[in-house]
């Protein structure tokens, strides 16, 4: 039950933060057309609303027997260490390039998966980092950040 | 007999080597995809996705119909090996062929599922070629208040029959048409929510949305399950026949035919999912069987009636999405970002403006039916051994892919970002039991309810008065409020006959 209220608060939440940055926007200052400020107001209202009555009907109604997965501890530590790993990929990439940031993090994601036995390990890294290298930055011409590797 | 015309001149459109290789193709993809718990068709089409948006459009939706047959015949194959369905309509396949796999009948179980979802799918592709035209009669005359309100209605349709509740499914269609918010506004041209983000100005790009809604719950979840340690038991395809004998296929027609029927009409509901139509054609056949008793136990009929109804589903679900603009499942709310990003807009006048693309999907969905009855029965056992790849090197694997193609669009580190953005909030939909779905349809959508809503306006004498005015669209908009306030509606008729029978 406590679950649901919350995420009703935090859609209601959601909704504010909405609403304060949709303030800025030019209306066509007469009522009976649709400016470009219109879709974004009706949306603030209706998500205003519905979290709200999320939040109260969750609270005293029906959807307070729901159950909700939600994360356990042990899950939610779990899902920060990916987490963790994907955005350290992401920041890691444009610093030290997509080669030593795709090696790294298919190394460490794979043996945080319980991949234990390493030689497999470090060759299915290197085997990947090669392949993904030749098939896309040589052969597709995608742009991938070079990093520390931009003169070699 | 336009239905014919369009069929035909589709299949010489697509008969071209690059066609029928990508085609073939896509297939493997997709049974792999199917084969691979924690993979789906769906998760297959967003990886390709970003690959697939530069290649001639025939070429390209080619492959995505061949990923569609592949990743729902390949479902049933771990439903009877493993236990564990590939995808989730596969779940009532494993009620008979799990059992039938390990009496040592696997050979046969499996050569079932080829047959069953190869007829499901071929007969639910003559209905789509057959029906679909017929209704994109009726759309071809809406204007634009029709077409904003059946946008209306579409989106609560949607989020209405999604698995979890109708307030979170809306609430994740209004989140998705804020997200459609952002970017130039379509009218005046000024940016809009942009935060003087030069990245903003297009709007949130469609590619990296969707990975990140749909691959990166599925990587996250699945790396949660990993690190559980858990095991997978396969049962072991040994040598023998696998292609089913005419007398058993023979045997089968009346559970096939029910079962096409009941999953083709079931996908052509939008929001009704794939498990409903093959459990209910597992119940039907059941109640019909001479042997009720011996369902569960291991018999053909549990797999003829299950993957039948889960393949016509595919046909079936493209009825709306074709027609109407609408996806009937997950799998076509994807296909539909996919037409959107091909640069295509599915809607009302979909059939019209595009029918040489309506043609070539009619063509390539058939080509893709034969392409996985022969590359299944040549290939099965081969394919089967991709089961045994460790998910521990396949799901780093993935997470790479996605980061290139969500990078390759633009060159951005800012789409990388974006998808993880989108990554999150599919993760925490998943978890907290907001469904997705609403939410791709409202950010795909969002724009096209916005333009209408104000073309209808601005050519209206009448003001709002314009989407009362016109039948049809009054018609979309008071269905859309009867889907909104069912529930309670629901609750008022209950009330009324307790006081009625006290």
């Amino acid at each position: 039950m406590r679950t649901n209220v919350f995420l009703g608060l935090a859609i209601a939440a959601i909704a504010l933060v909405y609403g304060q940055l949709i303030r800025g926007i030019a209306g066509t200052g007469y009522i009976q057309a649709m400016g470009a400020d219109s879709l974004p107001k009706v949306l603030f209202v209706v998500l205003l609303f519905l979290g709200l009555l999320l939040a109260v009907y969750s609270a005293f109604g029906r959807h307070g027997h729901e159950t909700v997965a939600g994360f356990s501890r042990s899950e939610l530590a779990r899902v920060l260490v990916a987490l963790v790993l994907i955005v350290g990929y992401f920041i890691l990439m444009p610093k030290v390039g997509f080669d030593l940031a795709t090696l790294a993090f298919l190394i460490c994601f794979q043996y945080v998966l319980q991949m234990r036995k390493i030689l497999m390990l470090v060759t299915v890294a290197v085997a990947a980092t090669m392949i993904f290298h030749i098939v896309f930055i040589n052969f597709l011409l995608v742009p991938l950040p070079l990093g520390l590797l931009r003169n070699m | 007999m336009r239905w014919v015309k369009i069929f035909t001149f589709g299949v010489s459109d697509v008969l071209r080597p690059e066609v029928l290789l990508y085609v073939i193709f896509g297939t493997y993809l997709g049974l792999i995809a199917g084969i691979l718990p924690g993979l789906t068709a769906s998760f297959t089409i967003v990886i390709l996705l970003p690959f697939l948006a530069h290649l001639n459009p025939v070429v390209g939706i080619g492959m995505l119909m061949g990923v569609v047959e592949g990743g729902f015949t390949g479902g049933g194959f771990t439903a009877t090996l493993l236990n564990i369905p590939g995808t989730p309509s596969a779940a009532a396949t494993a009620l008979d062929g799990y059992p039938m796999a390990k009496n040592g009948r696997a050979g046969e179980a499996i050569g079932m599922v080829i047959f069953a979802s190869v007829i499901g799918g071929l007969l639910s592709r003559f209905v789509l070629v057959w029906a679909a035209p017929q209704l994109g009669k009726v759309t071809m005359g809406f204007g634009a208040p029709e077409i904003f309100a059946f946008t209306v209605l579409g989106i609560t349709l949607v989020a209405a029959f999604s698995e979890q509740s109708l307030l979170k499914g809306i609430i994740m269609g209004i989140l998705g048409l804020m997200f459609a918010t952002v970017g130039v506004d379509p009218v005046s041209g000024l940016p809009r929510l942009t935060g003087g983000l030069y990245q903003l100005e297009a709007g949130v790009l469609l590619i990296p949305a969707m990975v990140g809604m749909f691959a990166i719950p599925q990587i996250v979840e699945a790396a949660m399950d990993l690190a559980k340690g858990d095991k997978l038991e396969l049962i072991e395809l040994k040598g023998g026949r696998i292609f089913p004998s005419l007398r058993s296929m023979w045997q089968q027609k009346a559970n096939l035919l029910w079962g096409s029927a009941i999953g083709t009409v079931v996908g052509a509901i939008p929001g009704a999912s794939g498990p409903v139509a093959s459990f209910l054609s597992y119940d039907l056949a059941r109640r019909r069987s001479k042997y009720p008793e011996k369902f569960g136990t291991g018999i053909v009929d549990g797999i003829s009636s299950t993957e039948s109804a889960n393949n016509a589903v595919a046909g079936g679900a493209l009825i709306p999405l074709l027609t109407l603009g609408i996806p009937g499942d997950t799998v076509t709310a994807v296909l539909l970002g996919a037409l959107v990003v091909m640069g295509f807009s599915p809607g009302p006048l979909f059939m019209t403006e595009h029918a040489d693309m309506v043609s070539a999907i009619f063509a390539t969905l058939l080509l893709a039916n034969i392409a996985s009855l022969i590359v299944c029965f040549t290939t099965v056992r081969v394919l089967l051994k991709i089961i045994k790849v460790p998910p521990a090197i396949l799901m780093p694997l993935l997470t790479v892919l996605t980061v290139i193609g969500s990078y390759s669009m633009r060159n951005l580190m800012f789409d990388v970002y974006a998808m993880l953005f989108f990554g999150i909030v599919g993760l925490l939909g998943r978890r907290f039991n907001f469904p997705v779905v609403p939410l791709l349809l409202g950010t795909i959508l969002g724009p096209i309810l916005e333009v209408k809503a104000r073309v209808a306006l601005m050519t209206s004498r009448e003001g709002a008065l314009i989407f009362v005015n016109h039948p049809v669209s009054l018609a979309f908009l008071i269905l859309s409020l009867i889907i909104l306030f069912s529930p309670a509606l629901k609750l008022g008729l209950a009330r009324i006959r307790v006081q009625k029978s006290a």
